[in-house]
């Protein structure tokens, strides 16, 4: 187990350093960027060239860029708010995200396995059929499209919810987005759970469980659901990365003041110090979430503790 | 019908059970009316090659049907004590929710074939084991550990505290299916379903097994249904045998009568198929053919098309019930006939060499 | 086949699929418009079908008032309606539908190129190779294919090739993930040990003995990574980095709807309408195939 933990973490942080790397290479590539400083003033110049040491080599700058990241020293932005730090962005908008986005993914993961679990114990009936018919379609169609048509009808025409976030009412303003971000997980998750549930019922260590005489409650939960979750938490990975991308669009269409709107407003300013940091944190949150994952894997399936976690 | 004098009574009948599956390729009867009687205390074998409706027969009885299962006929009646009277009620009217109160792991317990994936892999043996023990028996946490020590003991287990500890993965195939045995005993059951429990084991660690089989049954009175197409494990267990072939019984009778005096085609076929060390005979022997697809009903015994002594009228009708003795009994149109026919003489041979051996 | 034709959400998904297509291919050709033909004087239309507007809808009104005749329009039909600059929508939608549908395929044959040939080296060598190979993987696959793909757009500028390029680099990931699996497992079927054995070269192997046997799983994971492609490219148009104008893509449709959701609801709805029922679709088929084709995977 330990060496399942070790090997995971030196992944993650293996991946973290590389990221930092190739961002920096990404930022004197770019166009405009202050790397290659046509657009700024003399001042802006200088102040670059302080905290990035321009003048040094570029191996160092690399080095020194590295230590800014890690500490969360993200410069500046320069377009969106001049000289404004771009870590006091983060503080504002950085929790309203992970609110939002954690609402909608256990929301979205809890309904779904609970749908998934019904779907399972009524297989082929029409609750069954009902259910794959919505996971199919909330599968498929992107978060955002969900989230337009939730705007007109349920705030624009039936008025029921604010149009936009308002940090004065931030509940009621966060349903619909929540909503429609919890959509693909409650599909997918509903859709794993239903077929993972229906082949371990099959199974026949339920079958000797449903022989035992224990009380089908327990036969369910106990015996089945375990083993039907697991390949749930494989699927996590991808499905919250679809999560963080739809919840940048989402952001937008609601105005949220979270990260995923400051992401899209820098990139369209062309404010590369905001962009490359927020990149960054991206990138950093999902890789964390990732390794949260591999190590829940680990916790669950004991025999990925004993054997070392090899390739699933 | 008697087994003989020191026969306990009858715990369960099994008249005319007709069982169907429903399938993407039409209905098939897997079982078309089958009569068994299981008593106390006795090990009934029930043999026959794959596809012969042996296992879902037995499977029945547990209570354990697929989706597309239905029991098209026939009735399963169980005695047992309940409220200090003895009464007797057809199981297989019972919803589920009263088997899994009433008949589950108290009075009916069942041994799988597999191992290894009769066991939840993500639980501990602990658990597994003593769950059941916990609700009916009404033990606490530590009594129940207690008695699973006890009974991974019993079943050969040489270290039980560990292997509570541990999860099946960790455990061979042989102690894995002591395991499953310990589970089946736990909590005292009447009835023993081992539905061909030794054939995913190596041979050596069948054989133990088998004798644990026996030994449990013997200490605990169980009555056991041991399904198998192996004759070999038959002859060691057995105290009567039913031979099935295609979804009916073709001759039942104690191992005596079956393996020194057979009567059906079928069974014949099936002892000469079991290769045999002793006599000089080089030939290995099969029943040419295949069993017949269920998908339809077929016309007269089922047996016909393979079997080299059939008579016309086997392809015709179904064969009626001919009492041979106090304990044989054989469905063969063949006992009709006047003039008896012998079985083969390689058999009769072997049989021979058998009883010579045997003294 | 059979098994496909038997599940009707496939056949609904493949005919769905095939009349978008059709639509996309000819349908400005029978509208009779093109998509950059901006005119003021027909700005903000709603909808106008000959026929149904008998039946009252799409009859070119707002709440009553007929606006192609308040434009002085009559004679004009715009079957999906205008935008802001007096496009016509539907030709637009087409085209729009062209370029996502071109990403789909683009993307399905990197996926297929690079994806599998990666995937089949790094199984098949195993090995230091495929160590290096999968930890390559891994680290990529450890950046969010969003932050990929805007960085690169923005560093390259926007348009077709920035994202074709963005998505050469993360796309294929899951599909060299599924051809190393199956070519490991494969690799040590006996077929292909008795070729080697025979003395068989490895591309000849490869391609011979252990690549056929990876088509039907290839196949269905292709038809499932189109649906993300497309999603992407929509992601970036209506973030306003993907397609520039004015050229036209379900994705800035949507965008440009979106910024006049309030007052003209349509130009929002049709794009959205179409997309959905284009992912949806794409699903579908996916399912379909892989129901058909991979038996041990079968799901709803």
């Amino acid at each position: 187990m330990f060496r399942y933990v070790l090997k995971r973490i030196e992944l993650a942080v293996v991946t973290v350093l590389l990221v930092i790397v190739i961002l920096f290479f990404l930022m004197h590539l770019m166009p405009g960027s202050p790397f290659n400083g046509d657009r700024l003033t003399a001042e802006q110049q200088a102040l670059l060239e302080e905290s990035y040491g321009l003048d040094k080599p570029i191996l160092v700058q690399a080095g020194i860029y590295v230590k800014n990241m890690l500490t969360g020293d993200f410069g500046v932005s320069y377009a969106i708010q001049q000289n404004y730090p771009v870590a006091k962005f983060l503080e504002v908008r950085f929790p309203v995200t992970i609110r939002i986005s954690l609402q909608a993914f256990v929301l979205g993961l809890v309904l779904g396995i609970l749908l998934g679990i019904a779907a399972a114990l009524k297989h082929n009936s029409a609750v069954d059929t009902g259910a794959s018919l919505l996971s199919m379609i909330g599968s498929a169609i992107p978060s955002y499209v969900f989230a337009l048509g939730l705007v007109y009808f349920l705030a624009y025409k039936a008025g029921w919810f604010p149009l936009t976030y308002d940090a004065k009412a931030p509940f009621l303003s966060s349903v619909l987005p929540t909503v429609a971000l919890s959509i693909m997980p409650m599909s997918m998750a509903a859709r794993h759970t239903r077929n993972e549930m229906i082949e371990v019922m099959n199974s026949e260590y339920m079958a000797l469980a449903e022989l035992k005489g224990i009380s089908r409650f327990r036969v369910i939960v106990v015996h089945g659901l375990k083993n039907a979750l697991i390949p749930l938490i494989t699927a996590m990975g991808p499905m919250i990365l679809t999560l963080i991308t739809g919840s940048t669009v989402v952001e937008q269409i609601f105005s949220i003041p979270g990260i995923g709107s400051l992401f899209i407003n820098a990139i369209n300013a062309k404010d590369f110090n905001v962009v490359i940091s927020l990149a960054f944190i991206f990138s950093v949150l999902y890789i964390g979430i990732m390794l949260v994952i591999d190590l829940l894997y680990g916790v669950i399936d004991p025999r990925i503790r004993v054997a070392g976690g090899e390739k699933r | 019908m008697e087994r003989g004098k020191d026969t306990q009574p009858a715990v369960l009948q099994v008249e005319n059970l007709r069982i169907s599956f429903q399938t993407t390729a039409g209905k098939l009867r897997a079982v078309r009316g089958v009569d068994f009687t299981l008593h106390k205390g006795e090990t009934l074998a029930i043999v026959g090659e794959s596809g012969s409706g042996k296992s879902v027969s037995a499977r029945a009885i547990a209570g354990m049907m697929s989706e597309n299962e239905k029991i098209e006929e026939g009735s399963i009646l169980y005695t047992y004590e309940k409220d200090g009277s003895t009464v007797t009620e057809d199981i297989l009217k019972f919803s589920r929710k009263r088997r899994a109160k009433e008949l589950y792991g108290k009075k009916i317990a069942m041994v799988f074939q597999d191992p290894m994936t009769a066991l939840n892999p993500l639980l501990t043996i602990e658990t597994q084991l003593t769950e059941g023990i916990r609700k009916h028996l009404s033990l606490s946490k530590k009594e129940a550990y207690q008695r699973g020590l006890e009974l991974l003991a019993e079943v050969g287990i040489t270290e039980p505290a560990l292997c509570m500890k541990q999860y099946p993965y960790q455990l061979s195939g042989g102690m894995r299916q002591r395991v499953v045995i310990a589970i089946a005993i736990s909590c005292h059951p009447e009835i023993l379903i081992c539905d061909e429990p030794t054939t995913a084991l190596d041979v050596t660690v069948q054989a133990k097994i088998l004798e644990l089989i026996k030994s449990m049954q013997k200490k605990y009175n169980l009555s056991v249904i041991f399904i198998t197409h192996d004759l070999g494990v038959v002859a060691g267990i057995a105290d009567y045998i039913n031979v099935m072939y295609a979804g009916k019984v073709v001759e039942r009778g104690t191992p005596d009568d079956i393996f020194f005096h057979p009567r059906h085609p079928y069974t014949w076929g099936l002892m000469l198929a079991v290769p045999d060390m002793n006599t000089a005979d080089d030939r290995l022997y099969t029943i040419p053919g295949a069993p017949p697809s269920l998908l339809e009903e077929p016309v007269g015994e089922a047996f016909a098309p393979r079997n080299p002594y059939a008579l016309p009228i086997d392809f015709e009708k179904e064969a009626p019930l001919c009492r041979l003795s106090e304990t044989h009994e054989v469905y063969s149109w063949l006992e009709q006939e006047e003039k008896k026919t012998e079985m083969p003489e390689a058999l009769r041979k072997r049989i021979a060499k058998m009883l010579e051996n045997a003294v | 086949m059979t098994q496909f034709r038997r599940n009707k959400g496939a056949v609904t998904g493949a005919i769905a699929f095939l009349l978008i297509i059709l639509l996309a291919l000819f349908g400005p050709i029978v509208s009779g418009h093109s998509y950059d033909e901006v005119a003021l004087t027909v700005q903000n239309l709603p909808p106008r079908i000959p026929g149904l507007e008998k039946l009252g809808i799409f009859d070119g009104t707002v709440q009553g008032i007929d606006m192609y005749e308040l434009k002085g329009v009559s004679d004009k039909y715009f079957w999906f309606g205008t935008d802001t600059l007096g496009r016509d929508l539907f030709t637009r939608l087409c085209y729009g539908i062209r370029i996502s549908l071109l990403i789909a395929a683009i993307s399905a044959f990197l996926d297929l190129v690079i994806g599998t040939t990666y995937g089949l080296i790094s199984g098949y060598y195993g090995g230091k190779t495929d160590l290096i190979m999968q930890r390559i993987v891994e680290i990529i696959n450890g950046i969010p294919m969003m932050v990929i793909v805007s960085l690169l757009v923005v560093a390259m500028s926007p348009g077709l090739l920035s994202i074709i390029v963005a998505m050469s680099i993360s796309g294929w990931l899951g599909m060299s993930r599924l051809v190393r699996a199956n070519t490991l497992r494969l690799k040590e079927s006996e077929h292909v040990q008795a070729s080697r054995v025979l003395g068989t070269g490895t591309l000849t192997i490869l391609f011979r003995e252990i690549f056929p046997n990876l088509l039907s799983s290839v196949i269905v994971m292709t038809m499932m990574t189109m649906p993300s492609a497309i999603f992407m490219e929509s992601f970036l148009s209506f973030v306003g980095l993907g397609i520039p104008a004015p050229q036209a893509s379900l994705g800035s449709l949507i965008s440009d709807g979106y910024a006049h959701m309030l007052t003209y609801p349509y130009q929002m709805i049709v794009p959205s309408v179409f997309f959905a029922v284009l992912m949806l679709s794409m699903n579908l088929i996916g399912d379909g195939l892989r129901d058909a084709l991979d038996p041990r995977q079968k799901q709803l």
